[in-house]
């Protein structure tokens, strides 16, 4: 059974099309990355599969069960992680695990319980008691974590959980997220890192302008690119026609063109220095070549046209 | 669902409790400073004792009459007299030391028994005061009504009592009998209209001993309600307009994740607007009475009526934040409602002494104005309000108050910033 599956959802404010007929599913155990740029469609699709917003059209299941039937009934197998860091800041990090947990129907002597366990496994036992407005960025992100797995959820949905903090901390919650991942929870991770999908995800979906544009394991979605080999060409390709190059059509692609860079994969599993070599023969004149395995990011170029950092 | 939200809130509350606390020192501080400035506190027995100064340049019988009469009787406990020179009690006055200097010229008790025209007496009053001068002047004008139906029914006999009673003489016995006598005749002409009178008053009411006692009139007593009144509109409203932090913090997004609905949310904050307005309006009536030595009569009465008066504010507030939409809006227009209440209700004045139109056409129709008329009524019997009327009047509006609030600010809480 699977933990999480959109058909077809559809989403519009008023022209505008937020979510247009994205469908995936997360399997259970999975970790599933939904990457895509800021304003791609991410949140919009979290929030109407946590019931924040009701799509257009479309099907939503939590773990087999239509989420629209029974709201409450789905939102207690999962947990929700906002991407802002919705916490009571006066309160302490102790209390706001119980008030959650509460919220999620835990009793108050459980959601107590619960608490102490998770601000172990937070690493944050010693600052239990403490306010969480004195808390540092990567502290309060954990918290924010913690709140959502108060009622052990079998489906957890971060909404880009690492946004605004240093690399250390955001390296604790990846370890952490791969925790939880390890024993058995599926998860629908958003995110706009690309080293993050590409370290965490089993699966990996692309969104674009409310599309979901590909998905597919790291290595299904770069073989899209034909091969395993990423070279960037600088030098004047202004008015420059690669159709009548033969070799060169024939071994790579073109994945993005300026009139001072190309970047290329290549299509035959050959050596790097060979494909280098063909690439040297190309009558233009080259100022500096660099090779690279692909990325995600190379991905996402061939989907869109564009990097997604920009 | 609901239990848990309050729970919440209220430890939130207790975390951050500068804006409650402010807005429970506010009124205390006012009517500190306001009750401070007409007379302290008199140990919980009322207003402080009217400190005046008699100058009395006469020197003389009538004018030794006059000034004792601020030491005799029950005036000995709202007066307390001092004898000075025309420049000392100028000096204390001038340093807000007295509320008034009576100067009683030179020649008066002469002039006055002679029947001549009498020197005008001098009342000087301090402006820094309102209500204590104002006192004095009653008092004396009593004084002076007395001294004026003596002089101008014992015209005649005037000269002769002054001959009675001429400087460093024993009194002449013989003049003293025939003056005394034709008093008497004079009375005995009077005795029908006098003995029995025409108009009696007999006390009815006979208070038992272990009954308790009023302490009176206690200004701090009639300007607490009032201002309180208006600090629990502001409670209310910083309760209510906690809706938006949890908006702005994603808190209430989150909570719709988990419970998918957030009515409860809403029906919580008005609640807890309640509850505060309870707590603020239980310390500051017994704190306040406590501080200021006020021995509330009808101390359950009174707790009943804030209860309804509680239910009013957090309802009329979220009323006005459903209607508001905004937090900007709500924020603005809100506290100048509120001003707006506090002073035609009369939060900050009594309506006493606002223009007819208002007093009579719009202050009764504000549910503070029944609160401190309510209260005024129970304390003091000074005003006309059935407190159990008023009771109900503020439960009914503050109930409809509060369900309209509570779907408007739900449908805008859906219909906005939600997603």
């Amino acid at each position: 059974m699977n933990a999480l599956v959109l058909e077809d959802l559809h989403k519009s404010f008023g022209s505008l099309k937020a979510v247009d007929g994205v469908s995936f599913e997360v399997k259970e155990g999975e970790l599933y990355g939904l990457l895509g740029p800021n304003g791609a469609g991410k949140t919009t699709t979290i929030s109407m599969l946590s019931g924040l917003l009701r799509p257009d059209s479309g099907k939503i299941q939590i773990l087999g069960h239509d989420f629209w039937t029974d709201p409450v009934r789905s939102q207690q197998k999962m947990g929700v992680v906002p991407q802002e860091i919705a916490l009571y800041e006066e309160l302490s990090a102790a209390e706001n695990l119980v008030f959650w947990g509460k919220l999620a129907g835990l009793e108050s002597k459980s959601a107590k319980v619960r608490a102490a366990e998770l601000l172990e496994t937070l690493s944050l036992s010693d600052r239990g008691s403490d306010p969480v407005k004195s808390f540092s960025g990567g502290m309060m992100r954990r918290v924010n974590i913690g709140c959502a797995l108060m009622n052990k959820p079998k489906l957890l949905v971060l909404d880009e959980p690492t946004v605004g903090i240093d690399p250390q901390a955001r390296l604790n919650i990846l370890e952490f997220i791969q925790g939880l991942k390890d024993q058995g929870t599926s998860i629908l991770y958003t995110t706009h890192y690309l080293e993050e999908a590409e370290a965490l995800c089993d699966r990996i979906g692309i969104i674009d302008q409310g599309k979901l544009l590909a998905e597919g394991t790291l290595q299904e979605l770069q073989n899209r690119l034909g091969g395993d080999q990423i070279f960037i060409l600088e030098g004047q390709f202004k008015d420059v026609n690669p159709n009548e190059w033969i070799e060169f059509s024939e071994s790579f692609r073109i994945l993005k063109r300026t009139d001072e860079q190309w970047t290329v994969s290549g299509l035959k599993e050959s050596h790097p220095s060979d494909s280098l070599k063909t690439l040297l023969d190309i009558p233009v004149q080259l100022e500096n070549v660099t090779y690279k395995k692909p990325s995600l990011n190379d991905v996402f170029i061939e989907l869109t046209g564009f990097e997604l950092r920009e | 669902m609901i239990r848990s939200l309050i729970h919440k809130d209220l430890l939130r509350m207790r975390r951050n409790p500068w804006p409650f606390i402010i807005n429970l020192a506010l009124p205390l501080i006012i009517t500190a400073v306001i009750g401070l400035t007409f007379g302290k506190s008199d140990s919980g027995k009322g207003m402080g004792k009217i400190q005046i100064a008699i100058v009395d340049e006469d020197d003389n019988l009538l004018g030794g009459v006059l000034s004792g009469l601020f030491n005799q009787g029950e005036a000995e406990d709202y007066f307390s007299v001092v004898y000075l020179n025309h420049s000392e009690a100028l000096e204390l006055l001038q340093r807000n030391k007295l509320s008034a200097v009576y100067l009683i010229p030179k020649g008066f008790s002469e002039a006055f028994l002679k029947g001549e025209p009498i020197p005008p007496m001098e009342l000087i009053k301090n402006p820094a005061q309102r209500y204590y001068p104002a006192i004095v002047e009653e008092f004396l004008g009593v004084i002076f009504e007395g001294l004026n139906v003596i002089a101008r029914n014992l015209k005649d006999e005037m000269p002769e009592i002054m001959n009675a009673f001429k400087e460093d003489q024993m009194p002449d016995m013989v003049s003293l009998g025939s003056l005394i006598i034709q008093l008497g005749k004079k009375f005995e002409k009077a005795e029908d209209y006098l003995i029995p009178p025409l108009i009696t008053f007999e006390e009815s009411k006979t208070v038992s001993t272990d009954e308790k006692k009023s302490d009176g009139f206690n200004l701090f007593a009639l300007l607490l309600p009032m201002l309180s009144s208006v600090f629990l509109l502001y409670i209310a409203d910083q309760s209510i307009r906690d809706i938006y932090k949890e908006l702005n913090h994603k808190t209430l997004t989150r909570i719709k994740s988990i419970q998918s609905k957030i009515l409860p949310v809403v029906f919580s904050k008005t609640i807890l607007a309640m509850i505060a307005c309870v707590i603020g309006g239980l310390i500051l009536f017994v704190g306040g009475g406590m501080i200021f030595g006020i021995q509330w009569q009808n101390p359950v009465q009174i707790f009943i009526l804030l209860l309804s008066y509680s239910l009013c504010a957090a309802g009329f507030l979220s009323m006005l934040v459903g209607i508001f939409k905004t937090e900007r809006r709500a924020e603005n227009f809100s506290s100048l409602i509120i001003l707006g209440i506090a002073f035609l209700g009369g939060g900050f004045f009594t309506t006493d002494s606002m223009p007819a139109f208002v007093k009579e056409n719009i202050s009764p129709w504000m549910p503070n104005y029944w609160f401190i008329q309510s209260v005024r009524a129970l304390e003091f019997g000074d005003v006309a309000a059935d407190w159990a009327f008023e009771v109900v009047k503020m439960v009914l509006l503050g109930g409809l108050f509060l369900l309209f609030g509570a779907i408007k600010m739900h449908r805008n809480l859906e219909k906005g910033g939600l997603s």
